[in-house]
Order: structure tokens, then sequence, then C-alpha cells
């Protein structure tokens, strides 16, 4: 019971991590798990050109699909150029198309749950409808067909992941505002004088985003998932640009004649992030919830 | 002029049966009562007699399907069922402030129990936040948190009911308010915390000089708490008047009932009233809202009843009541 309050001062949050990461990996490994995948291929993507032994981009017509080996760990592709460095530039692109793409999604879908959650009525109706509308096509074909028309282009692929994306958002948003608009303390904050905005931005927006940001993990891998897609069909980044959707195609070709390291460790890499954002976005959830967030975190 | 003054007040609930013909189910019929400064009032009734509706309608919280068809409710002389948005919140959580029954669910849960406290007073007037902290504290300490600046950094869920209550108490305190409206404050707590509860709030409510309309289904909280008391049957107020006399010498068939089916009256070999079932608000009885029940109802309880005055302030709703008691007024 008399934990927030006691809870130790800021500079101390870095000298206890040691001690609360031991703490999280043997009472939600899962969730450490998920946090681990996550963090390394984080501190990848940020010290790429640190990291890798090669140009990513580098075509190299003596050493072309190369095995595995100690130059080339995960050999070489079809230009020569390394399929090591090509991975690690490409958590790079990675997390460069989820988070903005989800940020989108996020600025779209949670304001207009917000509004129709709070006005109801025929606005409300309207956006339901439309969101059905989106949720008619399967989103992966969606987000084809939208990039294949505006082009393909980065920016056009983030803005359309996250329009694909918002409805999401807005549902959740709009379900916990719904639950929230005739909770208990919404009553007493109009009871107590308080205005419609200040009560929708101050008691409703804070309570209704904990959903959102619980999801906000699983988005990412659900982005990082499309973005690959697109890739692989095509209409995504484009080689030689290093996005493991489009590496797995290039590789791919090369199945076939026997040079599997081409498509699978980009496919590897793939799996492994959406993996690890799933096991952070479940431990998210749990966490989010106030009532847990007490002792010994 | 009263502090207080609700007259004639009518909520009715429109629907819908299965067919889609309107129905109208009559919550409120013609509530009147009134509270004068530093009063203590007790609105006491069964479930779904409209106490909390009542209150709901004075505080501008009635929401679809229930309307409001008419009545006023003067506060300081201000109808406040007429004022638009904008100056109601000027009054409400400021002049007249409500504690709300489930403590636990009436405090935002991802704010802490000062921040919460600061709001409230920054919602009403330009107060720094240090200052509103410490007026916060103040607050807290005065409604007996112990430890109150530590406390004050905690969210809701580490508090229990009792102590969420006395939050409540606190935050309803915060802008020095005229009327504090309480709602079945005690709900849910045990007995010892329910008697602490409401030894806080109407010593503090004395302490201010502010007046209190406190909402219950106990009577004995009323004849302890209170100087006054209104009881309600079918969203009408059937007996009003000071404590003593009311529960003394009770006028309304209703309320003599209600008095009868007190546990110790049981215990003391009192025979328990005949219950009844509680009144169709959708098909409400001619006349006298209590008639199908009342076991003294006759053919002019078809009739609408007069107002009968029986001692000063004492009021009750009935045919029957004895002339010479009246005539004592």
């Amino acid at each position: 019971m008399s934990d927030a309050a006691s809870s130790p001062p800021a500079g101390s949050w870095l000298r206890t991590l040691p001690l609360r990461l031991r703490v999280m990996a043997r009472h939600a490994p899962t969730a450490f798990a998920g946090a681990l995948i996550v963090g390394v291929f984080a501190l990848l993507a940020l010290f790429a050109p640190l990291i890798s032994p090669h140009d990513p981009m580098q075509a190299n017509p003596y050493d072309v699909l190369k095995p595995p080996s100690g130059q080339f760990w995960f050999g070489t592709d079809g230009a020569g150029m390394d399929v090591f460095s090509r991975i690690i530039h490409g958590s790079c692109l990675a997390f460069g198309i989820a988070v903005p793409a989800v940020a989108v999604a996020m600025l779209i879908g949670v304001p207009l749950g917000l509004f129709a959650g709070y006005r109801g009525g025929m606005p409300d109706e309207v956006l339901l409808r439309a969101m059905d509308a989106l949720r008619i096509f399967p989103s992966i074909i969606l987000a084809l067909a939208l990039v294949a028309a505006t082009g393909k282009s980065l920016g056009n692929i983030i803005i359309v992941i996250g329009l694909v994306d918002a409805p999401i958002f807005a549902r959740l948003v709009r379900a916990e505002v719904l639950s929230l608009r005739h909770s208990g303390f919404v009553e007493s904050a109009v009871a107590a004088g308080n205005t419609r905005w200040r009560i929708l931005f101050i008691h409703i927006l804070p309570n209704a985003m904990r959903g959102a940001l619980a999801q906000s993990a699983v988005r990412l891998a659900w982005s990082i998932r499309v973005s690959a897609t697109l890739a692989f069909v095509g209409v995504g980044v484009q080689p030689p640009t290093p996005e493991w959707g489009a590496m797995i195609r290039q590789g791919a070709e090369q199945m076939v004649t026997g040079e599997w390291w081409v498509a699978l460790f980009p496919g590897l890499a793939l799996v492994l992030l959406v993996l690890g954002f799933n096991l952070l976005g479940d431990a998210v959830q749990d966490w989010l919830d106030p009532r847990r967030r007490t002792g010994v975190r | 002029m009263s502090l207080l003054s609700i007259e004639d007040l009518h909520v009715h609930f429109v629907g819908e049966d299965r067919l889609g013909r309107p129905v109208t189910a009559r919550a409120l019929n013609g509530v009147s009562l009134t509270l004068e400064q530093g009063e203590r009032l007790g609105l006491v009734g069964e479930t779904g007699a409209g106490k909390s509706l009542t209150v709901q309608a004075l505080m501008g919280l009635l929401r679809a399907p229930a309307r409001l068809v008419r009545g006023r409710a003067l506060f300081e002389g201000v109808d406040l069922l007429a004022l638009d948005e904008a100056k109601l919140n000027r009054l409400r959580g400021a002049a007249i402030s409500m504690v709300v029954q489930s403590p636990k669910t009436s405090l935002d849960p991802v704010r802490r129990i000062g921040d919460q406290i600061v709001r409230i007073q920054q919602a009403h007037a330009p107060v720094s936040r240090a200052q509103a902290w410490r007026r916060a504290i103040d607050l807290l300490e005065k409604v007996g948190v112990a430890d109150a600046e530590r406390r004050a950094m905690a969210y809701p869920h580490q508090f229990s009911g009792g102590m969420a209550q006395r939050v409540l108490i606190a935050m309803a305190l915060a802008n020095r308010p005229r009327l504090i409206v309480a709602d079945e404050p005690t709900t849910g707590l045990d007995a010892t915390v329910q008697a602490q509860v409401l030894d806080l709030l109407t010593s503090l409510v004395r302490e201010e000089g502010a007046s209190l309309l406190v909402i219950t289904h106990d009577i004995g909280v009323v004849a302890h708490y209170c100087d006054k008391v209104a009881v309600m049957f079918a969203g009408v107020i059937v007996e009003s008047g000071p404590v003593e006399q009311v529960f003394g010498a009770p006028a309304h068939p209703y309320t003599q009932a209600l008095l009868a089916a007190t546990p110790e009256r049981i215990e003391a070999g009192g025979k328990a009233p005949r219950a009844g079932l509680p009144p169709n608000l959708r098909a409400l009885p001619e006349g006298c809202v209590y008639s199908d029940r009342c076991p003294i109802a006759d053919a002019s309880c078809r009739t609408e009843p007069p107002q009968r005055l029986l001692a000063l302030g004492h009021q009750a709703l009935c045919h029957h009541v004895a002339p010479q008691r009246e005539a004592l007024a």
C-alpha cells in the first residue's frame, strides 16, 4: 500500500536498472525476451554504420553468391553485397518505417475515436461505417493498392501503412471512451464543474490512451510485416535499398538453385523482430494497468 | 431566501416499448423541498423513490432517457435548471459540491490523489499549483488522512474505500462550498467506517458553515446526523419536517410504515408492516401515489392529496392526516 510515494528519486533510475532487469527476467521472462530482442535490433539500427563490416549497397562482381564464411558471415547475394551488413541496415529501415507509420496511425485514429466516442450520435455512426468499409478490404491488399496508386516513395509507404492501421486505434479509443464517458470519475468531474474540454483531455484521454499504447507494440510488429510484404511483392522499398522484404524476394529466386542464405537470414531477422514486438506488446498491456504499478519493477 | 429551494420538480424517463410505442416512466412527480443556510437535511426513501435523481437534476447530471419536464431549483435565488452549462459549471464544484457513492470509482485511476485535489481548485480559480498543492495537503489532513504529504502522491487504487471517501470529502470541501450534496456517502463501507465518515462529514460541514443535503436509505443516519428530513416515495416527498417531529409523530402512512420496519422496532415486539411492491412508475395510481399500498386508502385517495401543515415546518401529503393535528399548526 505504501509504494508510489516512496518510489526512489529519478536519479537512481539508472543505478537500479540492472537489478530491475534481473527481477524482470525472473518474473516476466517473455517480456524480458521481447524487450531484449527489440533492444538489440534498436541498437543495431542506431549504430548500423559502425557495426556492419561491409557497405550494404556495395556490389562486388567477384564475390557473387558466396556462402556464409568468416569474411561474409551470412554470405553474399546475387549482386555480391554482404547479407549481414544489409540485415543490420535493414533494421534501420524496419524501425524507420514502422515507428512513423504507427505514429501516423495514432495521430489519425486517436482523435477520431475520442471525438466519435464522446460526441456519439450521427458523427459516431458515420465514423463507424467508414471504419467498417475500410475493414472490408484485407489490410495488406488495401495498402498494396494505395501504395501502387500513390507512388513508391518512403513517405507514401509510411502514410499508407499508418492510414490503413488508423481504424484499429480509432475503434480501440472509441470503445474506451464509451465506457469512460459514463464512469464514476467522469460523472464526478462533471459535477465538479469541469468544462467538457477539460474532462475530455484531462480525464478521458489519458485513460483511453492506455489501450492504444498497449496496442502500439503489436501494431509496430504489424507495420514491419506490412512494409516487408510490400517490398516482397515489389511495390514497397526498392532494391538495392537494404529492406528485409526486398531481400527475401531477391533470395527467393536463388532458393531453388541452392543459395539458401540470401533469403533465410533476412527472413529470420523479420520473424525475430516481429516476435519481439509481440512479446513486448503483451507485457506492455499488463504493465500499463496502474493497478499493477506497485512495488519493485 | 432559502439557500436551496426545489419547486415542483418533474422528471420523466421517456423510452419505447418493444412495439415502438412511447413509454413514460414518471420518476419525479413534483418534488419540493427547501434547505436553509447551515441546515442538514436527510432525504430518505426506498430504492427507486427518486432520491438520487433529484440530486442529479440539481447538479445538471440528467441524461437521456431522463428528461426534465418542469420545475425549478433555486440556489440562492438562481434557478440551476435554467442555467447554461458554462454558468452551471461556475457553481457546481465550487458553491455546490457533491460527494458521491462508490468512492473507489469516482477518482481518476491515472492521476495522483493530490493532483486531483489541485485540479478541482484550478477548475474554479486561478490558483498556483504550489498553493493548491499546499491546500490539498491541508485538506487531506483535515479529513484524517495520516501522513498526508506522502499519501497525496499515491494513486486511488492504493486507498481503501473509507480512505477514498475521505479524499472525496476533501475534494468536495476544496472550494469552500455553501452546499454539499452527499449521495449515499457511506454505501459499501463497513459500519464503523460509515460512522467515522459521517461524523467527519457533518463536523466539517458545521465547521465551514455549509449546508448538507444527504441521501440515504438508513433512517438511523438521518436521526443521528440531520436537522430535517424529507421522506420520498415514487418521486414525491410525502412528508418533511424537523427530524424529531417527523420521527416522533409520523403523519403519513408511508413514514409510519417505514419507521415500523426498522429492525429495532420489530425486535421490540412491533409488527413488521406489509412490504408491498415498489411503485410502478409507468402506471402510478390516480391521486395519491401511495394509495395502492396504503392500508387506510379509500375513495378520496383517488384525488390529489392535500399538503397538510402539521406543525412549524412539518408537513405531510395525505388526505387522512388527523385534522386536529393540523389545527395545532
